[in-house]
């Protein structure tokens, strides 16, 4: 299929425009720039609207603002979109036409309110208007609605599609689309037709057909069998949904051991963090209770005793002692002396220097003892009270060290937990600024873990019932065939239904076979292509329930995301191209279609654009590219040989409303 | 067990059939049919009419 040209009229912004498109085999690109807001989205809708009748904008209305402005009231005015192609070496105009009216309010409306008739197709094949039913039928034979969406593609639908591959989300769109380039969508709807369960299939037409008007042992055996059957049918739904939740949940854990894997230091680190913040917490405990501990020493102790073990200490300093001259002791003083006592007392003096009141503990504690040696005559023995003396001081610097012991210790739990914060922040460099939570992984790759251990559980299980319940059908089938072969009038009606259980296998062995080679085909093009646009390195993978994910489980950029969109759409081009060389009878006749694309250059930098635009006229048998002027000049730069015509969108004195297009020569 | 066929006689009716069958089938595609059940009695016609 080979486009030749589009008019569009009155439709949106454009009250009378037309591209006529390159078609030269080496000269295939169609380059149309304009600004944002111009009107190049609006043309590459154009064509799905013109096609298929999609509007895809919000409003409704697709009649030009300013042609409704001027329309008079009670008056009607015509939207049209007109393509020119070429298919099979055959002409064709598709044209799709709206009417609209103005009410004598002031107000358009469609001229016909039926939407399934709101407008009007028509089709030209070689000049000669096709009927309705034809012109349907031809239209989807040109292009397929459900293709369609790959090859005329905006913005919105790419960004639709990078979407559904970010989250890796199955595709059956993309199954069909990959079974009907390649042509197998005939063959999958024979298997299905040919024998299915629940539906209308021959094979179930034919099995009424035999037990009806039949013995009540075969009607018996029949009704077994189909309910057997059912059974079955529900054990192998069953075994695939268990397999495909048993390779989704497979898939998920090995992406978290993946992720764990590739993060094995950072859950280290994380753990090791989590075990200094609870030894720095604990340290600091620590350090609380002992200050606590101080303070009740320190109000107990020290503040109770402190002035006590001055004194003791300046007494025992000897400084009244009087040397006892008959003793060997050491002591130079050995004597303390009333006469001394009243002395200290009467010059109200402490033997520090501080002047003393009356009511001073340690005066009238030195009084008391003063007292106490008047009272008994011979005096206080000095030693006694020296002893009395040396052990307050010693009570007393006991209670100092064991306080400077605490505080050494205070000192080193702070100490202590200084080094965890500081190798937190070590820990957090090496980590540099990772977010993620490892707890939160091992989490999910336990979850996953036990659904795979679950499934595997179901698929062993089902598998057996499997295995008896066929064996019952097989003889359930046996002993059918026995009554039916005994029933003459039944034997042709018998041939069929055996020439329809085999061929069945045959298709679904065949089928099967075939969409493996495919899936395998197009996942290698893909890749090579991928490698062309993007980057080498990075191993795409297309899974049984066609989810294209990469192989090591990465994640996808945006930017990946949108060169994989290509790459999807040059192979899927690249197929329909090989497809036409393979001729076989059990496959879809094939064709080549144009690509036609809204601004797909944004997303990349200037070397993958450079790639994209020598990729892409090679692949396609027509690219049409409608861009914007920054990502255009390079386009056109890249693609300068290929380009075949060039246009550009302007709005007419920057109106919104009037766009037009005009050839660069 | 072929019914009176030979392997040889089963086979060609079997690609026959196939053959009849996904002609219907690519028509069928074409023409953008999308009745499942008048599909599997076009179906059963043909077998009808090839077996016999």
């Amino acid at each position: 299929m080979k486009l030749v040209y589009i008019k569009v009229k009155n439709y949106r912004q454009y009250k009378d425009a037309r591209i006529d498109f390159a078609r030269d085999e080496h000269k295939n690109v169609t380059l149309v720039k304009g600004d944002n807001g111009a009107g190049k989205t609006t043309f590459t809708q154009a064509f799905r609207w013109c096609l298929y009748g999609d509007v895809g904008f919000d409003d409704d209305i697709i009649l030009n603002a300013d042609v409704i402005d001027e329309l008079p009231e009670d008056k009607g005015a015509e939207s049209s979109v007109e393509i020119g192609l070429q298919f099979h070496d055959v002409e064709y105009r598709i044209i799709r036409s709206e009417k609209y009216i103005k009410t004598s309010k002031g107000k358009v409306k469609l001229e016909n309110k039926l939407e399934t008739e709101r407008n009007k197709l028509e089709i030209y094949q070689n000049e000669k208007k096709l009927n309705k039913l034809d012109a349907e039928i031809v239209l989807n034979e040109i292009l397929p609605n459900e293709l369609s969406p790959y090859f005329f593609f905006d913005g919105e639908r790419m960004e639709h599609m990078s979407r559904a591959l970010m989250k890796e989300k199955t595709s059956d769109e993309i199954a069909n689309v990959i079974r009907r380039v390649v042509g197998l969508t005939s063959m999958d709807k024979l298997r299905y037709h040919l024998k299915n369960v629940g539906r209308k299939s021959v094979y179930k037409l034919l099995n009424e057909e035999i037990t009806r008007n039949s013995t009540s042992e075969l009607q018996e055996c029949s009704a077994l069998l189909e309910r057997k059957e059912q059974e079955l049918a529900s054990i192998e739904d069953t075994l695939k949904e268990s397999r495909i939740m048993h390779e989704q949940a497979e898939q998920e854990m090995y992406e978290e051991i993946s992720w764990l894997n590739r993060h094995v230091s950072t859950a280290e680190y994380q753990k090791k963090q989590t075990e200094l913040e609870e030894q720095r917490v604990e340290h600091l405990k620590q350090a609380k209770n002992k200050i606590l501990q101080l303070n009740t020493c320190m109000s107990k102790d020290i503040a109770s005793g402190f002035l006590e073990k001055i004194l003791a200490e300046e007494i025992l300093r000897k400084k009244y002692w009087k040397k006892d001259k008959e003793s060997n002791s050491d002591l130079e003083y050995t004597y303390l002396t009333v006469d001394l006592l009243d002395e200290i007392l009467e010059g109200k003096k402490c033997i520090c220097g501080c002047e003393w009141a009356e009511d001073n503990e340690h005066y009238v504690f030195l009084k008391d003892l003063r007292d106490q040696m008047k009272k008994d005559k011979d005096g206080l023995e000095v030693k006694r009270f020296k002893r009395i003396l040396e052990n307050i001081r010693d009570v007393k610097d006991a209670s100092f060290r064991s306080m400077q012991d605490t505080m050494e210790e205070i000192d080193a739990l702070y100490e202590k937990a200084d080094e965890c914060e500081r190798s937190i922040e070590d820990l957090e460099e090496k980590m540099d600024g990772f977010q993620g939570d490892v707890t939160e992984h091992l989490k999910r790759k336990k979850q996953q873990s036990d659904i795979v251990q679950d499934t595997e559980q179901i698929i062993e299980k089902k598998i057996e019932e499997k295995a008896a319940i066929k064996a019952t059908i097989d003889d359930l089938r046996e002993k059918k065939n026995q009554y039916i072969e005994k029933d003459q009038t039944k034997n042709s009606l018998l041939v069929q239904l055996k020439m329809v259980e085999e061929l069945h296998r045959d298709i679904n062995a065949a089928y099967m076979a075939k969409e493996t080679d495919i899936r395998a085909d197009f996942e290698k093009r893909l890749q090579a292509l991928y490698d062309q646009i993007y980057e080498k390195g990075f191993s795409l993978q297309i899974s049984d329930s066609y989810v294209i994910t990469e192989k090591n489980n990465r994640g996808l950029s945006e930017a990946q995301a949108y060169s994989i969109i290509i790459a999807f759409v040059c192979t899927v081009m690249d197929m329909a191209k090989n497809k036409k060389n393979i001729q076989e009878a059990y496959m879809d006749e094939s064709e080549e279609y144009p690509i036609v694309m809204d601004a797909p250059l944004s997303k990349f930098d200037i070397d993958r654009i450079e790639n994209i635009s020598t990729i892409l006229p090679n692949k396609a048998d027509q690219v049409v590219i409608f861009i914007k002027n920054t990502d255009g000049n390079y386009a056109e730069q890249y693609m300068e040989e290929r380009i075949g015509k060039r246009y550009e969108i302007k709005m007419n004195n920057g109106s919104k409303t009037d766009s037009f297009i005009r050839e660069v020569r | 067990m072929n019914c009176g066929m030979s392997d040889e006689e089963w086979t060609k009716k079997k690609n026959e059939l196939f053959l009849e069958m996904i002609g219907a089938e690519k028509k069928n595609l074409r023409t953008k049919e999308k009745n499942d059940s008048k599909m599997v009695d076009q179906l059963r016609t043909i077998l009808e009419e090839v077996i016999q």
